[in-house]
């Protein structure tokens, strides 16, 4: 291969530089066609052409091929017809060239690699001037070629270095996006457990900058609790009792929230297989841990559900069964009686269980229903008018009650809520209140309530009864099965009710009790204060 | 000595049933008295009464388990912590047909029998049958 190929000129686009060097050479020399051609094995190919009709030629056939073959400083043939050599050459008998005067091209090796020429249909002898015009513009040709190398060479370079700049970043890039990914901790630290390498999202989740803060070990954003079990881990994968070890841990994120992450501290061994470092690869669980959280409530939610289903059974079981047990014990017995006014009284017994158990089947569907969406039977209710209303009916249900109550409720206030729910919410409490009189003094129930927060609103109905033993009854006393109102004919769902009808509110109860000193009732319900 | 029936139930009619069926059965034939609580409070004071008098009687009670206040299985637990096991013999009468609270009432063992709700005329010749049995 010659030297022309490594200047990859062969078959490139014209160069405007030369086209002017050849078109100055054609003037200067009074020449009809004007030529810079390479050479490439058997090829001449024209990089520069003026007046030739081809651009590429075979070499061995063209008149150049003697300025190589022969190692020539230059040729000039004044007229081919003239020139035993060349009279018979195709380029005068085809073409009908009688003049040619070319000039080689040098590499810096001193190869011929080329050749500027001019040609001529006439004879013509070129003077000295003409030559040295002639030899100059070969030379010229050679500086801008060789600067056109340099350039092309320089280019090829820079691509190429670009390409490995661009390689080595994408890499870089690469793994700085798996090292500073969004998912994991990635860390190392010493074997005491300072930091000494962290990822972006470890210095941006637990705000750690090792740069300004050189110091900081991996512990340091635990939480007090879990401290021990990360040292813990961290020894034994530092001290070499284990390669390897999976320990979960809550640490202090940004903005001080708490994060339940999964580490993996992993020993570094270097060749002499001690250990030098720990890797510590960290996953952030805590939404993980939320779902889960989120699952065992669902699942506590559920076992509520069926422990209240279970009650509910109880329920049927005792307030049901029992009325209808009665029913059918009646029957038996008016099989067998023979008295007429037994009878009629039997009869009149029977009819009375029949229309408790519907009474019972109707409580039993309100508190079913209990939960369903009664936004639309809500209604301003004045509180101090529905207490007056309750203590009435409780009045006018049991008259030989003895007590007294005070309703310290302010007659302004206004609850939006269901009406019915709040009355038998009341009506269940202070009934409550009247089963428990002590002996020792009358009874008497103060109602009270007060704007604990903007949105909460607690009313207590305190009594000064003999107080309940909540140790015993406590558990029991909103339980369906506990019959302890005797005051509704349906029986063992009153305060199960209302506190059913309480929480249904959006509100909750809360008792205290204490002996021979009485019993305060909390009922914290949803009320916006403005 | 002495045979004594307590009835213990909150609900009236179920008392009246009850009574009803034992008397049709000639139970005053059998035993000394028949006495009817609607509170088992009041069923346990008698008791203890009649420990601390050194009452020289055997009483047999037929014991409902679902009452307000003090329930059936309360009423079995003071039984046991005042020491009046040996005077009493029970059996369950309850509306109840949970197989739970039927377990339950087995483990006590002043717990001779276990009706539910209603009496009937077979239900009461098994009582008195068992009282016939236990104590004469």
């Amino acid at each position: 291969m010659s030297d022309s190929s490594i200047f990859h000129f062969m078959d490139t686009k014209p160069s405007e530089q030369l086209d002017k060097l050849t078109r100055l050479a054609v003037k200067i020399c009074k020449a009809d066609i004007g030529y810079i051609s390479f050479f490439d094995n058997d090829r001449q190919w024209l990089k520069s052409n003026i007046g030739m009709e081809t651009s590429e030629f075979q070499l061995s056939e063209s008149i150049c091929h003697y300025l190589v073959k022969n190692n020539l400083t230059h040729l000039t043939i004044p007229d081919l017809s003239q020139d035993d050599t060349f009279k018979e050459h195709y380029a005068f008998k085809e073409n009908g060239i009688r003049f040619y005067a070319g000039f080689p091209l040098l590499s810096n090796s001193n190869q011929i690699i080329g050749s500027f020429c001019v040609l001529g249909y006439s004879p013509q002898t070129l003077d000295e001037l003409q030559l040295e015009f002639l030899q100059a513009m070969a030379e010229q040709t050679m500086v801008l070629v060789e600067s056109q190398r340099l350039s092309h060479q320089l280019a090829i370079a820079t691509e190429r270095q670009e390409k490995q700049v661009g390689d080595s970043s994408q890499a870089a890039n690469y793994y700085n996006s798996i090292a500073n990914n969004s998912t994991f901790y990635i860390c190392k630290t010493d074997l005491k457990g300072k930091l000494i390498y962290c990822n972006d999202f470890y210095s941006r989740e637990l705000n750690v900058d090792i740069t300004t803060h050189p110091e900081t070990h991996i512990f340091n954003s635990i939480t007090l609790e879990y401290l021990k079990a990360a040292t813990e881990a961290f020894q034994a994968v530092a001290s070499g009792s284990e390669s390897k070890l999976r320990v979960l841990l809550k640490e202090t994120a940004k903005d001080q929230n708490i994060v339940t992450n999964l580490w993996d501290f992993i020993a570094v061994k270097n060749p002499a297989n001690e250990i030098v470092e720990i890797l510590c690869l960290g996953y952030d669980i805590t939404e993980l841990e939320e779902n889960r959280a989120q699952i065992q409530l669902l699942a506590d939610y559920t076992a509520f559900q069926n422990k209240k289903i279970l009650e509910y059974n109880t329920f049927v079981s005792h307030d049901i069964r029992s009325h209808v047990a009665n029913a059918n014990g009646i029957l038996s017995l008016l099989d067998i009686i023979t008295d007429e006014n037994e009878y009629r009284q039997y009869f009149k017994l029977l009819k009375k269980e029949i229309k408790e158990t519907d009474i019972t089947i109707v409580a039993m569907d309100r508190m079913t229903s209990a939960n369903v969406d009664f936004e639309e039977s809500k209604e301003p209710v004045s509180l101090y008018h529905l207490i007056e209303y309750v203590f009435d009916l409780v009045v006018r249900t049991k008259p030989d009650l003895v007590f007294s109550y005070v309703n310290k409720i302010p007659e302004n206030l206004i609850l939006f809520s269901v009406r019915e729910y709040l009355e038998n919410v009341f009506l269940n409490v202070i009934s409550n209140s009247l089963k428990f009189t002590s002996n020792e003094r009358e009874m008497k129930i103060i109602v009270n309530a007060l704007q604990i927060s903007n949105t909460i609103l607690q009313i207590t109905v305190r009594d000064n009864g003999k107080g309940i033993d909540l140790a015993k009854y406590g558990d029991s006393l909103f339980k369906i099965q506990s019959p302890l109102n005797d005051i509704k004919e349906a029986k063992g769902i009153g305060l199960y009710l209302a506190k059913k009808q309480i929480e249904a509110l959006g509100g909750r109860v809360d008792i205290e009790s204490e002996h021979e000193k009485g019993t305060i009732v909390s009922l914290e319900l949803l009320n916006y204060e403005n | 000595m002495k045979i004594k029936v307590l009835l213990i139930d909150d609900d009236q009619v179920s008392l009246l049933i009850t009574k009803k069926y034992l008397v049709g059965q000639g139970i005053h034939d059998l035993v000394d008295d028949l006495t009817l609580f609607t509170k088992a409070e009041e069923a346990l004071n008698l008791l203890i009464e009649a420990k601390n008098t050194q009452e020289q009687a055997i009483f047999w009670i037929l014991l409902d388990v679902n009452m307000p206040g003090m329930n059936g299985w309360d009423f079995l637990d003071e039984m046991g912590r005042n020491e009046l096991n040996h005077l009493v013999k029970i059996v369950m009468l309850t509306s109840s047909i949970s197989e739970v609270d039927r377990d339950k009432a087995k483990s006590y063992s002043s717990v001779f029998g276990y009706f539910t709700k209603p009496m009937s005329q077979e239900k009461c010749e098994k009582f008195n049958a068992l009282v016939q049995e236990k104590d004469i």
